[in-house]
């Protein structure tokens, strides 16, 4: 899963957020996306053939985010970005206080009895602490960071990884696997008292987000193992 | 810099939120709150476009080690164009079959028979293609960026 969010400050009065659900909608509904149900939120989703969940976009009355489950290349997902940033066109860019950019990625095994961390995980990463090679299959651990980029702006980044025994439906069967989630969050944000201008406009908007996707790759090339890395493609 | 690492016990899961400085502009952002849980079980369309990427590599891997006067592996324009190619591949077309000529040409079937569509990624990285049902659908010299998707939809119906 991949998601990017744009941040509002102040928050979306019910007026402004009405009209950017009815826009959104506008942009949305011929792409085939679905007007879904909930409280304080506007949802809408996409499926694909076989039903699965493809692509999702939530507005909140402090956050625009689009998730898409099914990540096809940097290329896709920043066309697809920029077709969200522009269905919010209509609000003024001052109010955008910030841009993120979530990767989640799971590796699945099928065997769980068979499954060692070095399998998915590099020995040599600074991220994964010697207790977690004592540990086995299953163990959790979390990172938090920030950064002041600039004077009035702040990288903010969140890493969670969760090897954990779970089950996997197939048809009516469900079978136990095992899987590793990594989970990584980052996002630029304006300080409190900060003007935000054109910080987050489209152009910079989609410039941030290719600077925290280097990021991501970046860290989960030091994250993963050679193995891995070569059976996701990310050698290359 | 990202701080020391944080344990997390099977039932605690600590968010960013709770750290000091943090505005709340983020609060819905930094949480998995409005998501659905990862599925261990991928979708077949996700399924089918990373084995077709696994068996892309994997080939063109194999043409560069064995590569002599008569195997010439994919030129990098064609290697890029056909990554591209399939990752632009809307989610109801990635049933297809995948080959390299010895000649370096990438190829893609999609279907059998006399309705076969044939896509080819020549050296320098364009596609041209050809296929008749109940029409003809065909053209050259496109990058994968320019190709038209939506009538690979309409042709395969």
């Amino acid at each position: 899963m991949i998601e990017v969010a744009v941040f509002f400050r102040p928050a979306l009065s019910d007026k402004d957020l009405g009209e950017l659900k009815r826009k959104m909608e506008i942009a949305l509904k011929p792409k085939g996306f679905k007007r879904l149900t909930g409280k304080g939120v506007a949802r809408f989703a996409l499926r694909g053939p076989d039903k699965e969940l493809i692509d999702e976009v939530h507005i909140h009355d402090t956050m625009m985010h689009a998730m898409t489950y099914e990540y096809r290349g940097w290329a896709v997902f920043r066309s697809l970005a920029a077709e969200r940033l522009a269905a919010i066109a209509s609000l003024p860019i001052s109010r955008r206080s910030g841009v993120g950019l979530a990767v989640r990625d799971v590796f699945v095994n099928d065997s769980p009895m068979d499954y060692e961390n070095l399998d998915v995980f590099s020995p040599r990463s600074r991220f994964l602490p010697a207790y977690v090679w004592e540990k086995g299959s299953q163990w959790r651990l979390s990172f938090t960071s920030h950064e002041q980029m600039a004077e009035m702006i702040r990288l903010s980044s969140t890493l969670f990884v969760d090897s954990r025994a779970a089950s996997a439906k197939l048809g009516k069967d469900v079978r136990p696997v095992h899987t590793a989630e990594i989970t990584h969050r980052q996002w630029y944000s304006l300080s409190k008292n900060a003007v935000s201008g054109d910080t987050f406009s489209d152009e910079n908007a989609l410039r941030r987000l290719d600077a925290l996707y280097d990021r991501n790759k970046s860290l989960v090339r030091e994250l993963l193992s050679e193995r891995m890395l070569d059976q996701i493609g990310l050698k290359e | 810099m990202y701080g020391q690492p944080c344990e997390l016990s099977a039932n605690e899961f600590a968010f960013s939120n709770d750290v000091e400085g943090l505005g709340s502009d983020s609060s819905w952002f930094d949480s998995d709150e409005h998501r659905p849980k990862a599925s261990p079980q991928p979708s077949r369309s996700y399924a089918l476009r990373s084995s077709h990427l696994a068996r892309l590599r994997a080939q063109i891997e194999w043409a560069q080690t064995n590569s002599d006067d008569e195997i010439q592996p994919p030129s990098d324009a064609a290697r890029h164009c056909a990554k591209a190619f399939i990752e632009n591949l809307p989610h109801s077309c990635v049933d297809f079959r995948l080959a390299i000529s010895h000649n370096g040409e990438i190829n893609f079937f999609f279907g059998d028979g006399a309705g076969m569509l044939q896509i080819l990624i020549d050296d320098s990285g364009h596609l041209s293609f050809y296929g008749e049902r109940n029409e003809e659908f065909s053209g050259s010299g496109y990058r994968a960026e320019e190709f038209p998707y939506m009538q690979l939809v309409k042709f395969l119906g």
